[in-house]
């Protein structure tokens, strides 16, 4: 019933967006366009492709990109190590385990938590790129501010996790903590978070891959990441060096995944024989926090010349100037901010309303869209169920070449859904809006392959991890392959996929906003827009507005993710 | 023509024989109990004339068809004439009683056919199900979910499938190991009614000798992958089954087998 409502959504969204199968091609041109482009994925640059341009002492190529990739790596290693600081305190007001027993004297910590909850989700429902745009119009934008950008909404999204995480406070370590005098801080400190240490830790790792993406896409405002490099270069339609920074991004991405993947394992495995955990965990850990420092340390995050006193006087007007236009004309607050509003939400070449409702018709279109992929995929990838002869052994002779085909077949689709987890989505659709004719149709496909990837690895763990019997009674009937994925392995996962798949909606939505940078027309254009026009009250308005629908997403996606379960 | 049939059949896991030089025949429309401790041999037993383990030595042949060299649509052919009841009854958990059965059928057709079949019976095969359902004394639970029922109800489902697929024999691998003795009771009548009703060839594995002389009038006894006895029920003496079951000096092999097997 769920799937069929999605569908049924899905395809009013696509009424509501006028997509038609040929947005989906390329215009004019686009096609050579495209040729060359993906052309270069197999002839990545290891040079300039055009010298002309570039002055005399310009730095060899590989040495741009590794310039590009360090710095990637510094930006998101500073605003990710600021987010864990951050949502550490954060989390403290927002988690009530460490709330004393009597309802007199929890009334302080409640206020808190409301007031702690509500920062969170302002922080956590504006995209870092948003995030950035504000401070681009108040201060400019700078390393610091980069890495502030993306430390607020990260800041917010390990809030919630870490106070979640810490919702449980056993009586035990509680009586025992309030037998030695200890308060509220030092229990949170060391009677809860200890408790779930090893998936604060994973969590956090997880943060920092996702932290490498967010650096690169700033790149695309103008910080000197491996975004700002890349679209130079495809601007300069130099492909192959395109595909150089693409597969940079993804190296580094990956190189991050397996390392992290290794301590999450070796973390939740728990200290091997002798009570100790392996020598290399270890020095995991002091390289990430010498990491830390190094980027601190050697990443330009220092103030501006700007001067303090200029800095403030920038504050304040930007200060003065997000307060809505009528206010700023003396003209109160009432009913004349009511007018403003509903001109920005109905009216003009792109009203409001319209915008956040395309953005919700991509968002939807998109996850269904990368449901759809990751089921095509994931069955591909599979190991228990892409083989020549999947749960149940058969005594029929199999030819080699048939399976090594399997093996071929599983290696291909990993490499997809790799593709598509590790490079952002923003970055697709800066790359797919140049060749489909129909923006939203770029917008929609680069959400999908992103999230087909990250949804297609879950569909495959699960398809890997399914019980035994169920698939392997169902081979002992006779049935093939797919009947077993139809009749068996889809039903028994469906609750537990569809838990993520609407966590990823909310993730598409907040991304689908964002995407309006690039010109499609959701909230970020409208955001974009009204910057670029020094029109900050309008610009806050659009950026509340995103905020709440993204708020709303996450009611309506975790509403469904209780009600799916079981 | 027996419809089961082993002929020096040994089958080896690594260093293990699972099973060594076994050689058994069942005729049609026959009911034969397999006893023997775990790791004697039944589950390979049973495996090998589904052809989900592969001999390495000897023949073996269902309804007078020899199972080596097979294909694998072959093998899923095969599979479709013989009901199989695991232990673990393999039944999909969040689909309703009368689809679990539905699914029985399914090796027979493609894929959209089979899907049809499960989620969006036609009448007659939905009539057809609730009947089957209302035999093994279900008739009430059609559309309640699989894993909403108690263990003896879905023991029921499980054999209802098996029964679905039309199948000319049944193996069923200790299909009462989990139940307490009036189920396990209860669920070997119903299984050896059904097969007397439809002229079922039945094989099954059992570990409890007063089960086994009540509902099969015939014994095999396996240890160590060994056939150590092959007669009428009434002949198995209280001792021979007890020997069966002794702990000898080769446990730590036998240990080693059951974990493969």
């Amino acid at each position: 019933m769920v799937l069929g409502a999605l569908v049924v959504l899905a395809v009013l969204a696509a009424g509501w967006l006028d997509l038609t199968w040929r947005g989906l091609l390329p215009g004019r041109g686009g096609w050579e366009l495209a040729g060359r482009f993906f052309a270069g994925a197999l002839a990545p640059a290891w040079d300039y492709e055009d010298r002309s341009g570039l002055p005399a002492e310009a730095a060899p190529f590989l040495v741009r990109v590794a310039a590009a990739t360090v710095n990637t790596l510094r930006i998101a290693l500073a605003a990710v190590s600021l987010s864990l600081v951050g949502g550490l305190i954060l989390g403290f007001f927002a988690c009530s385990g460490w709330w004393p027993e009597t309802p007199r004297a929890r009334r302080g910590p409640r206020a808190l938590w409301l007031v702690a909850r509500g920062v969170m989700t302002l922080l956590r429902s504006v995209h870092e790129l948003i995030w950035a745009t504000v401070f681009l119009a108040a201060f400019g934008l700078t390393p610091l501010t980069a890495a502030l950008a993306i430390a607020l909404p990260y800041t917010g999204t390990l809030a919630k996790v870490f106070a979640e995480m810490c919702e449980e406070s056993p009586e035990d370590t509680r009586a025992a903590f309030r037998a030695f005098g200890a308060g509220p801080v030092s229990f949170y400190f060391l009677g809860l978070l200890p408790r779930v240490a090893a998936e604060v830790c994973a969590y956090a790792l997880y943060r920092f891959e996702c932290g490498l993406r967010s650096a690169a896409v700033l790149g695309f405002l103008g910080v000197a990441t491996l975004g700002h490099s890349l679209a130079l270069s495809f601007e300069n339609l130099h492909y192959r060096e395109v595909w150089t920074y693409l597969y940079a991004l993804l190296a580094l991405v990956l190189v991050f995944d397996f390392w992290s993947g290794a301590v999450r394992r070796a973390m939740t495995r728990g200290p091997g024989a002798g009570g100790r955990h392996p020598r290399w965990l270890a020095a995991s850990g002091w390289l990430l926090a010498a990491g830390v420092v190094w980027a601190w340390l050697t990443g330009g995050f220092g103030l501006d010349d700007m001067g303090w006193a200029q800095r403030l006087e920038n504050l304040r007007r930007f200060g003065r100037e997000i307060l809505p236009w009528p206010v700023q004309q003396g003209e109160g607050w009432w009913p004349a901010v009511g007018v403003w509003a509903q001109n920005l939400l109905f009216s003009g070449p792109h009203p409001g309303l319209r915008a956040a409702l395309n953005t919700l018709a991509v968002s939807v279109v998109a996850i269904v869209l990368a449901g759809v992929l990751a089921w095509l995929l994931a069955p591909l990838a599979a190991r228990s169920l892409a083989t020549a002869h999947p749960f149940l052994p058969s005594s029929a002779t199999t030819h080699p070449l048939v399976r090594w085909g399997w093996k071929a077949v599983v290696a291909l689709s990993r490499l997809v859904l790799i593709f598509g987890r590790a490079l952002p989505e923003y970055v697709w659709a800066f790359v797919f809006i140049a060749f489909v004719s129909d923006q939203f149709w770029a917008a929609i496909l680069a959400l999908a392959l992103h999230n087909a990837g990250i949804l297609g690895r879950l569909g495959a763990e699960i398809v890997e991890n399914a019980e035994a019997p169920v698939p392997r009674g169902l081979r002992a009937l006779g049935a093939t392959r797919a009947q077993v994925l139809v009749v068996g392995l889809v039903p028994v996962s469906l609750p537990r996929f569809l838990v993520y798949f609407f966590y990823r909606w909310e993730t598409c939505l907040r991304e689908g906003t964002v995407l309006g940078i690039l010109g499609v027309s959701t909230l970020g254009r409208l955001v974009k827009d009204t910057r670029a026009a020094d029109r900050y009250d309008e610009m806050i308005f659009f950026v509340l507005l995103g905020a709440s629908l993204v708020f709303a997403g996450d009611l309506v996606s975790s509403w469904v993710r209780r009600h799916v379960r079981g | 023509m027996p419809f089961f049939a082993l002929d020096e059949v040994t089958v080896r896991f690594g260093n293990l024989e699972a099973l060594r030089s076994c050689t058994m025949a069942v005729g049609r429309g026959e009911r034969l109990a397999l006893v023997g401790p775990s790791g004697s041999g039944k589950s390979t037993l049973l495996r090998v004339l589904t052809a989900a383990a592969m001999p390495s030595g000897g023949r073996v042949s269902v309804d007078g068809r020899d199972l080596g060299g097979l294909r694998e649509d072959e093998v899923r052919a095969l599979r479709t004439r013989i009901g199989f009841i695991h232990q673990q009854l393999g039944l999909v958990p969040n689909l309703r009683a009368r689809q679990n059965v539905a699914a029985g059928r399914i090796g027979r057709f493609g894929l959209v056919r089979a899907v049809r079949h499960v989620f969006w019976p036609d009448r007659g095969s939905r009539e057809a199900i609730d009947r089957l359902l209302g035999r093994v004394g279900l008739g009430d639970r059609a559309e309640t979910r699989t894993d909403r029922l108690s263990g003896g109800q879905q023991q029921r489902v499980a054999i209802a499938r098996a029964l679905w697929q039309r199948p000319d024999g049944v193996l069923a691998d200790e299909p009462v190991s989990s139940l307490d003795p009036a189920r396990a009771r209860a669920v070997l009548a119903l299984l050896t009614r059904l097969s007397v009703e439809d002229g079922l060839t039945l094989v099954v594995s059992l570990h409890q000798l007063d089960l086994a002389r009540e509902f099969f009038p015939r014994l095999v006894g396996l240890r160590g992958g060994r056939v150590v006895f092959d007669r009428p029920s009434g002949e198995v003496g209280e001792a021979e089954f007890r020997a069966l079951y002794e702990l000898s000096e080769g446990e730590m092999d036998d240990d080693r087998r059951a974990e493969v097997a």
